[in-house]
């Protein structure tokens, strides 16, 4: 009896040391972010493999679905932000499937995906209309300035877009739920606590039969 | 093997769920008091196997371990699965309670199929043994597997394709499952026969 306990006490800790290596399981991840303009999703296995050629859907909160597109070979899709979206400020639901009754599905919220925008528009409205009394030499300098102005914007955009799309992209993984040696630990609690509140009550009416 | 939420529809998930809770109320009546420590190990050997990644073919694929869990079991496997599952859709995010019923008929009447056709074999030693734990392990992915084509029907491309894929994807599954199964129950065989020797009810 002692050597199967030790048994079995091994084969767990065999088990947990497997299990203990990260991001292993099969359900799918999807995840979604804006950059530049464009809503990018990402599906994953939670083995961490890309899935390729999935059905993304996506639609707003209330089911109707606005576009449809396939996953390439990193399991990216992306797409421009509909202007349908963009106007009435939709919470978007992306839903991932890649068949065999395995779907994964994200929540990318209006304000997630418009903050980029917003920023993008608002410059547009204030430059012009400074200069009314200022002699023409004056004039001509500020419509220089405003045109590399116009130009080094473009630029950071650019490069805000290309430095800051990394970090969005793994806080929306981030935010994904990954599997840590807590769940499996709590999950085998409780299997053997209702294993036990079952043997303690069976054992209750046991003694009362006595 | 899990089937996801919001995939089948409600007269699906409704019945899936009806069938599940009768079957698992049978389970537990037919499970005995000397039995249950047994049945909570294996509940976690299920609960754990589905974290265990088996890198092969196109998609992703885990252990699932139902055909061991229906051959030492037998009824008993109705609860253990149930609560397995619950647990994994709680922590790993796996199926989900919509879909709870129709997973566990997925995966534990193969478990059941398995215990009737497999057990009798067991007590013989030898090769014959072997055999019939590896068959018990293999056969249950694959009713598994029709039975969640079955399921599929409705929302996916009509039985017999979906079939061929589950199928195919599960196909080294099977092997996997019915080696492991095998050396488990050999192993348990040496070390606690009473695991396979007792007759359940």
């Amino acid at each position: 009896m002692k050597i199967s306990i030790l048994s079995t006490i091994t084969l767990l800790a065999a088990l947990l040391m497997i299990v203990n290596s990260p991001a292993y399981a099969h359900k799918i991840r999807t995840f979604a972010y804006e950059s530049g303009g464009e809503i990018i999703t990402e599906t994953v296995f939670s083995s961490g493999r890309p899935a390729k050629g999935a059905t993304i859907e996506v639609m707003t909160t209330t089911g109707e679905i606005i576009l449809t597109g396939k996953s390439d070979d990193k399991g990216i899709f992306s797409f421009a932000i509909p202007e349908e979206a963009r106007d009435r400020q939709l919470n978007l639901n992306i839903v991932a499937d890649v068949g065999e009754g395995h779907q994964g599905s994200w929540l990318l919220n209006a304000e997630d995906y418009l903050t980029g925008l917003a920023d993008k528009s608002a410059p547009a409205s204030n430059p012009p209309s400074t200069s009314v009394s200022l002699n023409e030499e004056v004039q001509k300098s500020t419509i220089q300035d405003e045109m590399s102005c116009s130009e080094l914007e473009q630029r950071l955009q650019e490069m805000l877009v290309k430095e800051l799309s990394p970090i969005k992209r793994q806080l929306a993984e981030q935010q994904t739920e990954k599997t840590s040696l807590k769940d499996i630990l709590s999950g085998l609690g409780y299997i053997f606590g209702l294993a036990g509140i079952i043997l303690y009550y069976q054992s209750k009416k046991q003694r009362s039969k006595k | 093997m899990h089937i996801s939420e919001g995939v089948l529809n409600a007269p699906i998930l409704i019945g899936g769920a009806a069938a599940a809770v009768a079957l698992t109320a049978i389970g537990l009546k037919k499970m005995r008091f000397e039995r249950i420590m047994v049945v909570a190990l294996l509940t976690s050997a299920f609960f754990i196997a589905s974290l265990i990644h088996v890198p092969l073919g196109p998609g992703s694929i885990h252990l699932v371990l139902n055909g061991l869990l229906g051959i030492i079991l037998g009824w008993a496997c109705f609860p253990a699965i149930v609560t397995a599952l619950m647990l994994q859709a709680l922590f790993f995010q796996y199926g989900g309670f919509t879909v709870l019923g129709v997973n566990t008929l997925i995966m534990a009447l193969p478990a059941l199929s398995s215990y009737y056709l497999v057990r009798p074999w067991l007590r013989t030693a030898g090769k014959k043994r072997s055999l019939a734990a590896f068959s018990g392990g293999f056969l249950a992915i694959l009713f598994s597997a029709l039975l969640m084509a079955m399921f599929l029907v409705g929302s996916d491309k009509g039985f017999f394709d979906t079939a061929i894929i589950i199928l195919a994807t599960q196909f080294p599954l099977m092997i996997v499952e019915g080696c492991i199964t095998m050396f488990a129950i050999l192993f348990l065989a040496k070390v606690q026969p009473e695991f396979i020797a007792e007759e359940i009810p």
